[in-house]
């Protein structure tokens, strides 16, 4: 061939195209391909059946040449099963490390998907969109339900004006009570505009689901929707008859329609049970903001455009719809709101919001994880490679072509990363559960299932940790000069440090990365320990919560009520291991939050509202600092009068005695401005949560509240265990006010149930950071193992020479003490670079913290010490004539 | 393709049955004599009137396949006296070959006599 002259263009060409085909099947039948394809086009008569020719060879390159792959993949594959299965230990060993960490990681990710990245399960989901205020309505007006985001006034302005969906919808969420009397059970509602389901395209799974008449004037909510899920376990799952009828908040509804079972409605991780007609007259209160709006873009429409056009509306909307009995300042910012769409593909979820920075957080960390496994396997590998090196040798020398060698090295790591993925996406099933099920502080619902993202992701992390665990072995292992690994004796690959070099780094890596684990795991810790531990001012050992309803007195004038409301505390009061009790408008540290505008002489300022009978602060353990508490004399009829914190007095009146100052709230509706007197002062207190800083608060008589409600929220201290108080409470209510529905809480256990982040992180991180350090430990092991065994000879001639133990020790120790430094620095560096990502997560201590860092090094020096003193000892007692006589 | 065959536990011939159409044909044309790739091709156009046209690239495969499976063995290169001097790789049959393609050649028989039995196809006289 090489005498011949330059082939034509077609044959170089086609050569090209034979590129496509293994090396070896090239080598093997390249030449006779090309003189098959010159010989069929030579033969080929018209320009047409040659062209047919090169159809034909590029066809059939393409079909086959991927088969050609595919073969020898599956023989390099099969060929690295037989070499794993000759060392079981290791291959159990490699798969077990492997399938954890992908396990773990994957069960983050599934976690990530079901909560944040899936589409809501509907049709062409992602044209949904979700009409909000930009920059959200910064606590105007009353804010119930956890998705509210618009009034329903201004729906009703969106309803009619918008054009940028083929169709709008709003929702909002509601606790509702089904059954009656002692069958009284909650029910988690969603309230639905008629158009809902229908934009959504939802079909009824029985009967028929909300249409449009059924929220038309005069909306009676008369009606309801039943979730697929409900409908089994409440109703049995029976045929719905137009005799279906189910107390719902103690009105009989008609229950006219099943949904289907995968429908959850729009909030991930949450259920709902019934679906109620959502009423919007034109009487609606304006300053309430209990509803979402979403919507159907028009095709052509882009979320930009539908927010620009929004905007554009914005102004008449909310000008149509200002509520009246605001100040002219709080009416102007409302004025001011502007809309604008988001996308709502995946729905609203407040697990997203809650969880979502800390499940990313967590994802990092559980792969840094994986990355130390790989760096360990990486390691065995190389220990593997050194122990075959003569087979290699042998190899090369017989003329086996370096590439093909790799391929075989890498394809054992491929059959274990494969492996482990595939294990490790099985284990992520039970994982993702169990962490839903950790997470579930009430009703989480999270359909978890693999998605194509979640394989997808999977098979990125096998692909990743092959790379990292196998490739560099793989290279290492064939560049080796055969004779030089003959001469040897197979005993290793040239010996020395250099060798070691890649193996020392991944240790150092290792090292630095554990840090990097070990401190956030404490950072995590030492925070859940903070919020577990601190004090927030008010008292929780012992304290339950009774909320009361008693809707059949709903219409008795307040004062009526109001008697009622204290008649209760005063029962629960004489109930025998009740210390005391009292009832408050607000529970604190429950998430919930009452404001009001203050002026206090020239100052405008905001306070925190809550209205509590006498006792409150004796019941919470809350001292009164100065002034008074409130007493039976503070009436309806008296003059208002507050009790405010210190943090109030801070921001209202730095100077002077607050004592007998006044304060006026700004007027809302419902709320008219009310002029109080500071009567007392007492400590700051956490007011709705663990987490936030001192707020000013003020506190009203019970007496006073402008819109007493026919409920109460009573807080009840007892001697001994809280539930046996509620024991006996429950049975006093039901036995004096059986029309009074009632349910309890112990307070501690909520405060703690809402701080079920932080204990996930803390569990989560902490367990990471434990295995990061034991897989670090290893790795270290490993390598002095592994540096002892390749240096018996040089050990050996130094004992001979008379060194004793301590000295061979100390050089063993003193080479991981190097890698120790160096990983700790490294460590150090990242730590410092990446805690504060995780800043807003912590409580009570700073990202970079030093306690945490040097807690974390010392830890991490113990672990190394510890790792590496077993192997240097080993050495230590080596036999100097059993070690040189191996040579 | 995996070689499903690539070792058959028993040499018998009917374990490598059914074979491959592209198999059988490569099989039936070095059956009278040894041949290159080429003449291969050209040899089964030309008995399948023009119906099974073998791309170079799946020819090769099947070749690689049938040398695998011992059924064809390589012969010295030579040059092909129809075309030019370049040099071919030649192949030929294995006894083993041979046996296979026998043993399908007759499994066919079987299945045709089958179907004329069952009034598919016309009885024709022997």
């Amino acid at each position: 061939m090489s005498s011949s002259p330059a082939p034509p263009l077609r044959t170089r060409a086609f050569r090209l195209l034979l590129s496509l085909y293994p090396g070896e099947f090239r080598d093997e039948y390249g030449r006779e391909l090309a003189l098959v394809f010159a010989d069929r086009y030579r033969d080929a008569p018209t320009a047409w059946q040659r062209a047919l020719v090169w159809v034909e060879a590029i066809g059939g390159v393409l079909r086959e040449a991927p088969r050609e792959h595919m073969h020898v993949m599956m023989q390099d594959l099969r060929f690295a099963g037989r070499v794993l299965l000759r060392t079981p230990g290791f291959f159990i060993t490699a798969l077990l490390t492997l399938a954890l960490g992908i396990g773990a990681t994957t069960a983050i990710f599934q976690l990530i998907d079901a909560v944040g990245l899936r589409q809501l399960p509907v049709p062409a989901a992602h044209e949904l969109a979700e009409v909000r205020i930009v920059g959200g309505n910064g606590g105007f007006g009353l804010n119930p339900g956890s998705y509210g985001q618009l009034t329903r006034p201004v729906w009703n302005e969106i309803r009619a004006h918008q054009e940028a969906f083929s169709g709008v919808f709003a929702w909002g969420t509601r606790e509702l009570r089904t059954g009656q009397g002692a069958d009284l059970r909650r029910a988690s509602g969603i309230d639905v505009s008629g158009e809902l389901f229908s934009v959504l395209g939802i079909r009824p799974w029985r009967g028929r689901l909300l249409q449009p008449e059924d929220t038309a004037a005069p909306c009676e909510a008369s009606r309801a929707v039943v979730s697929y899920a409900f409908w089994q376990a409440q109703l049995n799952g029976r045929e719905l008859t137009p005799d279906t009828r189910l107390a719902i908040n103690g009105t009989l509804h008609d229950i006219i329609g099943v949904t289907p079972p995968e429908f959850f409605g729009l909030a991930v991780g949450e259920r709902f049970d019934l679906a109620l007609p959502l009423c919007a007259p034109p009487s609606a209160r304006r300053e309430v903001f209990d509803i979402a709006v979403m919507g159907r873009l028009r095709p052509g429409w882009t979320i930009a455009r539908a927010s620009a056009h929004l905007n554009a509306l914005s102004a008449g909307i909310f000008e149509a719809t200002t509520p009246t009995g605001y100040s002219a300042a709080a009416t102007e910012r409302f004025n001011a709101f502007r809309l604008a769409a988001y996308p709502a593909r995946s729905g609203v979820s407040r697990l997203r919001t809650q969880f979502d920075t800390s499940l990313k957080l967590l994802l990092a960390i559980s792969g840094l994880v994986l990355l130390i496994a790989c760096a360990n396997l990486a390691n065995l590998m190389m220990a593997r490679a050194t122990a075959r090196a003569r087979e290699v040798a042998v190899r090369l020398a017989l003329g086996a072509s370096r590439t093909r060698l790799v391929r075989q090295f890498v394809a054992e790591s491929w059959v274990l990363a494969l492996l482990g993925a595939a294990l490790g996406v099985g284990l992520a099933q039970v994982l993702s559960r169990v962490l839903v099920w950790g997470l579930s502080s009430d009703s989480v619902v999270l359909s978890l299932t693999v998605s194509w993202r979640v394989l997808l992701f999977a098979a990125a992390v096998a692909i990743g940790t092959c790379v990292v665990f196998g490739v560099a072995p793989a290279f290492r292992a064939t560049h080796i000069e055969p004779t030089e690994a003959m001469k040897t004796g197979g005993r290793g690959l040239s010996a020395g440090r250099d060798r070691l070099a890649v193996q020392r780094s991944m240790v150092v890596m290792q090292i630095a990365v554990s840090l990097v684990l070990l401190v956030a795991a404490l950072m995590f810790v030492r925070s859940f320990r903070n919020l577990i531990t601190f004090d927030p001012g008010i008292r929780q050992d012992g304290i339950s919560i009774a909320y009361l309803g008693f809707p059949a007195r709903r219409s008795l004038p307040a004062e009526q009520i109001n008697d009622f409301q204290r008649q209760l505390v005063a029962e629960i009061q004489s109930v025998p291991g009740v210390r005391n009790a009292a009832m408050t408008s607000n529970v604190p540290l429950l998430g919930s939050s009452w404001s009001h505008g203050i002026n206090l002489d020239q100052r405008k300022w905001w306070a925190r509202f809550t209205w509590v009978s006498p006792s409150y602060f004796d019941t919470v353990g809350i001292p009164v600092l100065r002034g008074r508490a409130f007493t039976p004399q503070d009436t309806r009829s008296s003059p208002r009068v507050a009790v405010v914190n210190q943090e109030f007095v801070r921001q209202l009146v730095p100077e002077g005695d607050p004592i007998g100052r006044t304060f006026e709230t700004q007027p809302e509706p419902d709320y008219p401005a009310t002029r109080y007197e500071i009567v007392g002062i007492i400590p700051d207190t956490k007011y709705n949560s663990l987490r936030n800083d001192a707020e000013p608060m003020a506190f009203a008589p019970d007496s006073q509240h402008p819109r007493i409600g026919s409920w109460a929220a009573i807080m009840i201290d007892s001697s001994g265990d809280p539930s046996s108080a509620i024991g006996a409470v429950k049975r006093l209510i039901n036995q004096r006010h059986p029309d009074v529905f009632a349910e309890f809480e112990v307070f501690k256990s909520r405060i703690h149930a809402g701080l079920v982040r932080e204990r996930l992180l803390a569990i989560l991180a902490g367990l990471f950071g434990v295995l990061a350090a034991i897989l670090a430990m290893v790795g270290l092991y490993g390598l002095i193992a592994f540096a002892v065994a390749e240096r018996r000879h040089e050990i050996g001639i130094r004992i001979a020479l008379g060194a004793d133990a301590g000295q061979v020790i100390g050089m063993m120790m003193r080479d991981a003490s190097r890698l120790l430094i160096v990983g700790l620095i490294l460590g150090i560096g990242a730590s410092l670079w990446a805690t504060p990502t995780a800043a807003t997560l912590l409580f009570g201590l700073e990202p970079h913290d030093p306690a945490t860092l040097i807690g974390a090094c010392l830890l991490l020096t113990i672990v190394t010490a510890a790792a590496s003193f077993i192997p240097a000892r080993d050495a230590s007692r080596l036999n100097p004539i059993m070690a040189l006589r191996q040579e | 393709m995996s070689p499903r065959r690539a070792a058959p536990a028993d040499d018998s011939p009917e374990s490598y049955l059914p074979l491959p159409r592209d198999t059988f044909h490569i099989l039936v044309s070095l059956a009278d004599r040894d041949r290159h790739g080429y003449s291969v091709m050209l040899d089964v156009a030309e008995r399948t009137d023009g119906a099974l046209r073998l791309s170079p690239s799946s020819l090769y495969a099947s070749i690689k396949r049938l040398l695998g499976q011992g059924l064809i063995e390589e012969l010295d290169e030579r040059p092909d006296p129809r075309n030019d001097d370049q040099r071919r790789r030649y192949y030929r049959l294995t006894r083993l070959g041979r046996r296979v393609a026998t043993a399908e050649a007759l499994r066919l028989q079987r299945l045709l006599s089958d179907a004329r039995a069952t009034g598919l196809l016309p009885k024709r006289a022997q």
